[in-house]
Parts: C-alpha cells; structure tokens; sequence
C-alpha cells in the first residue's frame, strides 16, 4: 500500500494536465475574480467625493453653511485659506465623516467652467439667500454615477452628500423659524455648536452579527473553491482507472500483483486525497494572502475544511472511477461537467449564480444539501460568516456523511475482481 | 524422470467455453503447457487467443471448462500463485511520469518485500533487458524498442516461473526483436515457461517448442513447428520465372492444364510473369514441371523451390479471407 501511495503521489505531482487545473488553474481565476471583485466591499465604503464649493457673498453670509461645509471638507485648510469671508464665529470643527473633497471657487460661473472642462470635479455645492445648500451635478457625472458598476463609488458619495445638504437644510429651516421666534438664542455660541453637531451627527451606528467583517466578494471566492475541490475528483479518478484491468493494460497487469485490490486502492485514496487536500490549501493560501480574502482568522479551521473537502472530492472520484463500461475519457468528463455544473448552483459565476445558490437554499434546501459544491462552499463560509462553529460541523458532517456513501457505492463495484468483458 | 512420469504441467485448459451474448468465444477450448517451454499461441484476430489468456489469467469470467496453473486454480486471492506469474502485454504497461527505474522498482514491490532482494532484482531485469544507460528516462523519451524492453523488465524483474508475452515485439526495429527473443530465450533457459503469442510466424518458429493454432476459439492444430508443416497438405512450393508465357495466352492455358494433371500438384497460378505451383512432398517436383515446360520450348528465368512455412500452414489452416 506504501509504495502504491507513492507511485500515486508522483504520478499525480507530475501530470502537467492534472497540475495545471488543480493548481494553476484556481489561483488564476481567484486573481481574476480579486480584479473584477476588488471595488465590490469598497462601494459600500464611503469616500470623500471632488466638489466644488462656491464661497460667494450667500456662502461668507451664513457662518452655520461655512462650519457645516468646512465639517464634511476633508481639505478645510485649503477651503478657509481661499474664502474670503470672515473668519468663522464657529471655531470647533466637529469631528464627523469626511463627504467633500472641496474645490473653492468665488462664483458659480467659476464653479461651472470647472464643470465643463471635465477636470473631475463631479459637482459643485452652492448657498442660497437663506443659506440652505444645493448640489449640482455634471451630466457627465449623472451618467457616470447611473452607470456601470464601477461608478457605484460615486453613486453612492453623492447619495450621501446629497441627504446630508438635505439634513442640513431641513435643521437650517427648523432654526430660521426658532431665530425668528428666539432671536437671543441665534446668539448663544453653544447654541451653534449644538446645531452643527447635530446636523453633523450619523443617524445610523454599524453593529456587527459576527466576530469578523464579512466581505461580500469572499462567497464569490469560496464558490471558487467548490469547484476547485471538485476538479481535483480527477486525481482519484485517473488513479482507480489505472488500476482496473478492464479500463487499462497497466490496470491489468496491477490486478496481476499479488497485492490484494483493497490496499491498492487505499494508497490511490490516501495518496489522491492529500495531492487534493495540497492544491485546496494552495488555493486557500493563495486566496488568503495574496487576495486578501479572510477566513476570518479562522485559518486552522480553513486547513480542516480544505482536508474535508478533499476527503469528498476524492471520494466522489473513486466512485466516477469505479462506474462500470465508460471509458477513462467519459469518466474524467463526467466529473469535469460535475465539477461545472455543480458549481454553478454553489454561485461560482457572478451575481446571478449567486442569486440562484441562495434562491435553491431558500426554497429548496435539500438540493442544496445535496449539492457537494454548495456544501464545500458553505465550509468556508460557515468559518466567516458564523461566530458559532456549530454551522461548520454541521456542514463537515454532511460532507463527510456524503464521501462515506460515495466510498460504500465505490466498494461495491470495485469488488469485482474478474469480468465479463475486458 | 522417467518416461512413465507424466510431463509436469504449467498450464491446463480442459473444455474451456466463454460466451459473449450469443457469440462463442472460446468453443471447448483444451490447451496444456508443459513446464519450461516456450509455447507458442497463434490465431487470426479475434481467434480467441487473449481472451483464452485473460481467463487463465484470472482476469475473465468464463461459462464452462477448468483452468489449471501449476496444478493450482488461479483465483483472485491465490497471491501465492500470483507471485509465480508475469505478464508482458501487448500495450506498454508502464507509467509515464516514472522514470525507468521507477517504474521497475514499483512493479517488483508489488511481488517482493525485501527491499534489499528488490534492489537486486531491479538491477539484474534492468541489466537482462539493456537499459542501464536509460534508468533515469520517462518512457516518453525511449524508442520503441526500448519501451518494449521496458515493458518486458516490468514483467519479469520478479523472476516469474511463468511468464505470457502478448506480441512482444509489436512495432520494434530488427535489432530490438533480436535482443527480446534472446532474452526470451534465456529466460526459458534459467527455467521459465514462456507462452508466447504473435503474429510473426517466423519468431514463433525461432523460439516455440510447441505451437497451439486457435481458430474460432476452438484448437484447429498443435504439435512442434515441424510437425505442424509435416501435418499440411502443401510440402513444397515451386516458383518459376516465365514471362513467355504472359505474351502467349494459348500457350499459358495449355501448360497450366498440364502442369495440374501431374499427380503430385495441388495448386497452379501464373501471375506477374511467376508461375506458382503448390505440391506435395516429393523428391522430383521440379525436374518433373520443369520438363513440361521444357518440352513446351518455354524459357524460364529465375527458379526457386521452398517447403512450407508456419505462415503457409497457418494460412491452410486458417484461410486467407480478411479477419477483423
């Protein structure tokens, strides 16, 4: 059984076929999706957009528009070195979210020629007479932000501006009608500090479910490595052919051995499970560090999963493997279309695939259960997306349940020592 | 041993049918291989001969009859008889991606634990079959001949007391087939029994000591070569040069006609300026068609008179009709 285990190991590490979609293969598309994922987490975030702000005589007018401004500026010292108002009553900058990247101009004219030259100032923020704030917006930028995924960055910056010069507005209104009312109050200092810190305020707080920050490009990634633990089946599966009289002429002369068929192939098994369980860790490893995509520091458990799925994938080739009358070529198809089709029920290609794993596993959860992709899938995403690692063990259970049943239908047909044809 | 011990058998068929369908493969099939021979299994394709060799090889399921080696039944689980047995099959039956000496290595650790007796072992199949200069080598990058010496050091390297070459020397230059039939030979004579099937009737004759012709899974004909040539009728055929008689079509047909009244012609045929006559054994054939000819005035060229061949009587036996 040793020197069976072996001769698998290096008759696997050294079929350039086998080594290319088992290792290289996965790692090329995991860089190709870290490209087209990359901006996915970062759209949620919120940078600050180029604006321009006009400081014309209704901007200097209002020190509340000037302190509210100089708030969301992440560039206020450009933004007071340029007014030529007066110096703000207002000194305290409140600490709040940065949404402008403010380009000051004297006049709208001003703002407008910068506009039309396009030098990528998406906007310009302009006062009124009563001090409430508008945002103007390019048509360039009105296209851009509706556009093409890429853009959503921009769409989702000016959505915030644009509801923060609304809060603004809508507080600036509330405090007219105090002033009128009040008008001591206006002149109170404290009073202003208040408003801008609660015109500045978030209305909303984050508050995690989980132990780690789940990133939404990671399903994406651990879809990938379903499939890649489905594609290394091909490993169990070219072993078992080669050892089967009736599918090779090596095959034959191995059943010729007097080494009983059991422990040759338990050294195929061990041998194919661990070429699988390395090129999963590879790819996890490649994933993790070079991709950045967490395992949310689950990293041993990430190392147990791959050996899991491993264990299936192997599994499953032993039983494509052991199928009576095909022919090598039609096996290796067999788990190829497998590994494809499986996959994308599991949502390896894209936002749609995705939509449809979740439409299965909410509608249909056993087929998703039954689905060794989708459960390899939700090995890795268990790790990251539960604090609790009762969802992991659940899942490795059903998979190792399943290599079990693959194993037991494998024993069956590979018990079979003489055949009919050969 | 005397001459009232019966022969000690390497091989025994009795009675063996195998069935595909409604297709006889084999049809009471006796075949009996005597220890330390060379046998020799010759038929036209689909004659029945490797499906004969998978069922003594325990490889293939068979309706009827018994299968014998070494006195034994060569079950699945017979390990011990197992370890006795080598098979060189008519595919290379090696690993690409070993080298040479790997993939010997493995082969014999299939048979043999001690890794010392091993090594040895290896050394002496990679040294009997020329391949010290290649052990480094993937098969890939060996010729034809040398994969087929490759293939052949994998079935014996654990010194087999019965080895089956299935078509050994398939595709190999001359000096290849040389070195494999006196390998084959020497491995006879350090006391294995060979059982040997081809195509090429003229290595069979070199090497068999007996020869089994298998037709339609049944035996049609077994004995030594020389006997097999004795038991045909065809015992000598006479070819002769004559392209007058292609210019005088009259004259042809007159001198076939006398040439097939003598008593002892099988078979006349003028084709390409070559007169062909198949005749029995006899001490004056040719003086006797030459005189025909002669008294018919008609020069003759370049003459020639052979006795059969094993391909002449395989082909009596077998009919010359295409097989698949």
């Amino acid at each position: 059984m040793w020197q069976t285990f072996l001769i698998t190991m290096k008759t696997n590490l050294r079929e350039k076929s086998a080594l290319f979609w088992l290792f290289v293969f996965p790692i090329a598309l995991a860089t190709m999706f870290n490209g087209m994922f990359a901006n996915l987490g970062e759209a949620y975030d919120i940078h600050p957009q180029p604006i321009a702000v006009v400081q014309d005589r209704a901007y200097c007018a209002n020190p509340f528009t000037q302190t509210f401004i100089t708030a969301i500026s992440r560039n206020t010292q450009q933004l007071e070195s340029s007014s030529a108002c007066a110096p703000n009553t207002v000194q305290q900058r409140p600490q709040t979210q940065t949404l402008i990247d403010a380009h000051p101009v004297a006049t709208t004219h001003e703002a407008i020629d910068l506009l039309k030259h396009d030098d990528g100032i998406l906007g310009y923020i302009q006062t009124n007479t009563k001090g409430e704030l508008s945002l103007t917006i390019s048509a360039s930028t009105a296209i851009k932000a509706e556009g093409i995924q890429d853009a959503s960055d921009v769409h989702t910056g000016l959505s915030i501006i644009n509801t923060a010069l609304a809060s603004f507005n809508q507080i600036l209104q509330g405090v007219t009608a105090v002033g009128q009312q009040n008008p001591q109050l206006l002149a109170n200092p404290q009073f202003h500090e208040q408003l801008i810190k609660r015109a500045t305020a978030s209305v909303t707080h984050e508050v995690t479910l989980t132990n780690f920050k789940p990133e939404e490009a990671a399903r994406f990634f651990y879809a990938l490595l379903g499939m890649a633990a489905l594609m290394s089946m091909s490993f169990a599966i070219n072993a078992v052919a080669l050892c089967q009289a009736n599918l090779s002429a090596l095959g034959l002369r191995r059943s010729m051995s007097p080494q009983p068929k059991y422990r040759q192939l338990c050294g195929i098994f061990l041998a194919s499970w661990l070429c699988c369980s390395i090129a999963l860790i590879v790819s996890v490893a490649y994933i993790r560090f070079v991709c950045h995509v967490s395992v949310g520091g689950r990293e041993g458990l990430a190392v147990i999963s791959c050996i899991a799925a491993a264990f299936l994938a192997t599994a499953m080739g032993i039983l494509i493997g052991a199928l009576p009358n095909l022919s090598l070529n039609v096996k290796t198809g067999i788990g190829t279309m497998l590994a494809c089709i499986l996959s994308l029920f599991s949502g390896l290609y894209g936002q749609f695939a995705m939509e449809l794993s979740d439409q299965i596993k909410r509608n249909a959860p056993l087929l998703a259960t039954l689905n060794p992709a989708q459960q390899i899938t939700d090995l890795f995403y268990d790790i990251l997306f539960y604090d609790s690692v009762m969802p992991f063990l659940r899942t490795i259970s059903i998979v190792v349940g399943m290599a079990v049943i693959c194993i037991a239908g494998a024993s069956l047909m590979l018990r079979r020592h003489r055949y009919a044809h050969l | 041993m005397d001459a009232t011990t019966p022969t000690p058998m390497a091989v025994t068929v009795q009675h063996l049918v195998k069935r595909y369908g409604t297709h006889i493969a084999l049809n009471d099939l006796d075949l009996h291989v005597n220890k330390r021979e060379i046998f020799g299994l010759l038929g036209p394709n689909g004659s029945g001969k490797t499906t004969a060799i998978n069922c003594i090889l325990g490889l293939l399921s068979y309706d009827s009859g018994s299968i014998h080696v070494f006195g034994q039944e060569l079950t699945p689980a017979n390990y011990a008889l197992k370890r006795r047995i080598g098979v060189v099959p008519q595919d290379v039956a090696v690993f690409n991606e070993l080298t040479v000496l790997e993939n010997i290595r493995y082969f014999c650790s299939l048979y043999i634990n001690d890794r010392k007796q091993r090594n040895q072992l290896v050394d002496e199949a990679i040294a009997f079959v020329g391949l010290d200069d290649y052990r480094k080598f993937r098969p890939k990058a060996l010729s034809g001949g040398l994969l087929r010496r490759l293939n052949i050091a994998c079935g014996i390297v654990h010194r087999p007391d019965l080895i089956f070459f299935d078509e050994p020397t398939v595709a190999v230059d001359p000096q290849s087939r040389n070195a494999i039939l006196d390998g084959i030979q020497e491995l006879n004579r350090q006391g294995a029994t060979i059982i040997y099937t081809s195509h090429y009737m003229e290595e069979v004759e070199q090497l068999c000591n007996r020869i089994e012709i298998i037709d339609h899974g049944t035996c049609i004909a077994l004995g030594t070569a020389e006997a097999l040539k004795n038991s045909v009728q065809a015992g000598e055929r006479i070819v002769i040069e004559a392209p007058a008689l292609a210019e005088h079509p009259d004259l042809q047909t007159s001198v076939l006609q006398r040439l097939r009244a003598l008593p002892f012609v099988i078979e006349v045929q003028y084709a390409n300026t070559e007169l062909t006559v198949e005749a029995q054994r006899g001490e004056h054939n040719l003086v006797d068609v030459l005189s025909v000819l002669h008294n018919d005035g008609i020069p003759v060229g370049h003459v020639s008179a052979r006795p059969p061949t094993l391909n002449d009587v395989f082909l009596e036996l077998t009919g010359t009709e295409l097989r698949d």
